[in-house]
């Protein structure tokens, strides 16, 4: 029970993750119904990015001085998996680095029903958020919803892309595919690492399953595949990859602090119902469930 | 209802059961919530629930999403791997020790199991949905013209240009402005903005596009063509990129009748563009 409490490598990955898009939203709403320039924005966001990465380098270190070596046996297990199965692990690795070079560098954004790209180019060119129209380029006349003005990643994204000159096109439909692709398989590392503690070649086969079933199910738009693969830049490739297969994993574990990440970040990435995302009913019906299983145990006994 | 194209909830179905036979009470908690939720989704009752809870602005099936078909199935794939390899592993009367065999057979139920997934799945290796990447610079072939425009750095500039073309033309330099945007002939983005367009935007888009073609005769035309030219210059649309399709004779005619705007370049890609002067 203790031992499913405690944070493993993909908790912390994926944890500090959402609290990036966290921290992302706070600098967002603030220059958002303050007014402020996007140019504030990025300086209010680098300081609270500046106080995370503080804060979670402490916490790490006071976590290492009290619990010992909990990260260094991972490393050790990592090593060990590496020796014991080389053949498994460079064909995973070889079937993700193709997936992201085939789907992200070699062909084009899907952009139907998208505005990323027009938005962060609009940040970046206007100095505003949400001020002008990010389809033409000129002043609104009766300006956009406010569940969308919400939303944080077209400011996240123009921010790393002012602060690293990286291009806006290759940044939004290369770079954060990848690396919301990456996250995902990292989720899914964390669910190896539930279903199967101490098998360490199974662990590798369920990644594997899960590269293939990407793959070769990414035939129809509710497939988790389909939305990493051909819109890796939007809010729903977070939830669909991120945020709803971490909530579930949460929830198996008990470990409520994740759940409550991943109902956050999701209403700061995709348009939820006025703040009641998939994640609430994914989690309000886990709770059914475990009601459920708790009666039928009682009764039994 | 939603409807969920390939096999894989067929493979998520199997899944479930196999896990349901195999796994301990404490795995059970995953099928237990996973069988709900797709009896949620399948019974059109509740399925109608959450198409409300959605506010029905999503398709209905978005809602699939929240199934946990990538981690059941492959939760149901491992153990089915486990299973066939204590199966063949029996029936070739095989020893731990011959390590060897084993991981042979290992490798071919692996790559059996795949093969199944390939064919429940896209019939593809790589299925996309998008052409291939021509150039370095991220845009399609049609919209490449767009390297062409001498954009300044600070400040923005008017381009009026065919669809596929100013498509790109925000996602490749937010300081190109555009007189109509993509919600314009992409109803589904209208969601995203309240603003609206009038008629004559309307008329100057199938103007840029394909031209009107409703005039009686050529010289109707051509005075048409040099009206659109003159309010286009009035303005102040800087560049104005058409197709050679839509460059015919009588566009051609009028563009070289008037003192506006110039030819800018010669490319070899299939637009002309030109800047006002």
């Amino acid at each position: 029970m203790l031992k499913s409490v405690c944070k493993t490598i993909p908790d912390r990955v994926v944890e500090c993750s959402l609290i990036v898009i966290g921290l992302a939203e706070a600098a967002h709403l603030s220059a958002l119904f303050l007014g402020l320039s996007f140019s504030v924005c990025t300086v209010i966001l680098a300081v609270l990015l500046s106080g995370g990465v503080l804060w979670n380098v402490w916490t790490a270190f006071r976590h290492r001085k009290q619990e010992g070596t909990s990260l260094g046996q991972e490393e050790k297990s990592f090593c060990k998996l590496l020796q014991d199965y080389p053949g498994w692990l460079l064909l995973l690795a070889g079937i993700i680095i193709l997936q992201a070079v085939w789907y992200y560098w070699a062909h084009m954004p899907y952009l139907k029903n998208d505005i990323t790209g027009e938005m962060v180019q609009t940040m970046l060119a206007s100095d505003r958020i949400y001020e002008v129209n990010p389809l033409t380029g000129q002043a609104f006349q009766d300006g956009m919803p406010m569940r969308l003005k919400i939303l944080v990643l077209p400011t996240l994204f123009a921010a790393v892309c002012k602060w690293t000159k990286i291009p806006v096109m290759l940044f939004c439909y290369s770079v954060v595919p990848c690396a919301v692709l990456l996250l995902s398989y990292t989720v899914y590392l964390g669910w190896a690492e539930y279903l199967f503690p101490r098998e360490g070649k199974k662990r590798i086969l369920f990644l594997l399953f899960t590269t293939l079933i990407f793959q070769f199910g990414a035939y129809s738009l509710p497939m988790d595949g389909y939305t990493l693969f051909f819109g890796g830049f939007q809010g729903e490739a977070l939830r669909t990859g991120i945020i709803l297969p971490y909530a579930l994993l949460c929830c198996l574990r008990h470990r409520w602090r994740g759940v409550i990440l991943c109902l956050l970040a999701e209403i700061c990435v995709v348009w939820t119902f006025y703040g009641l995302g998939y994640t609430a009913v994914m989690v309000a019906l886990y709770g059914g469930v475990r009601l459920l299983c708790f009666w039928i145990n009682g009764r039994k006994e | 209802m939603a409807r969920l194209e390939g096999q894989y909830l067929m493979l998520f179905m199997a899944s479930l059961l196999l896990i349901w036979l195999t796994e301990k009470e404490n795995k059970k908690e995953l099928d237990f919530f996973s069988l709900t939720m797709l009896l949620l989704l399948l019974f059109p009752w509740t399925a109608g629930l959450l198409v409300r809870y959605q506010t029905a602005f999503y398709s209905p099936q978005n809602l699939w999403r929240l199934l946990p078909l990538t981690a059941v199935s492959a939760y149901g794939l491992v153990l089915a791997e486990t299973k066939m390899l204590a199966a063949a592993t029996q029936a070739g009367g095989l020893r731990l020790r011959a390590e060897k065999k084993r991981r042979l057979y290992e490798v071919l139920v692996v790559a059996a199991l795949a093969v199944f997934l390939f064919l429940c799945g896209t019939l593809s290796l790589g299925r996309t949905v998008t052409e291939e990447k021509q150039r370095l610079d991220g845009l399609p072939e049609e919209a490449a013209i767009l390297t062409y425009l001498d954009i300044p750095e600070d400040d923005c500039i008017y381009l009026l240009a065919p669809d596929e073309v100013s498509a790109w033309a925000r996602i490749y330099n937010g300081n190109l402005l555009l007189p109509y945007g993509r919600d314009l002939y992409e109803p589904e983005l209208s969601a995203y903005l309240f603003d609206t367009y009038d008629e004559e935007m309307l008329l100057l888009h199938d103007w840029v596009n394909t031209g009107l073609n409703i005039w009686e005769n050529e010289e109707q035309e051509k005075y048409a063509e040099a009206d659109f030219l003159n309010y286009c210059a009035e303005a102040g649309y800087h560049y104005l990129i058409f197709s050679y399709e839509r460059y015919n004779g009588v566009l051609a005619e009028a563009l070289a009748e008037q003192d506006a705007y110039r030819e800018n370049y010669t490319t070899r890609l299939p637009y002309v563009i030109y800047e006002l002067q």
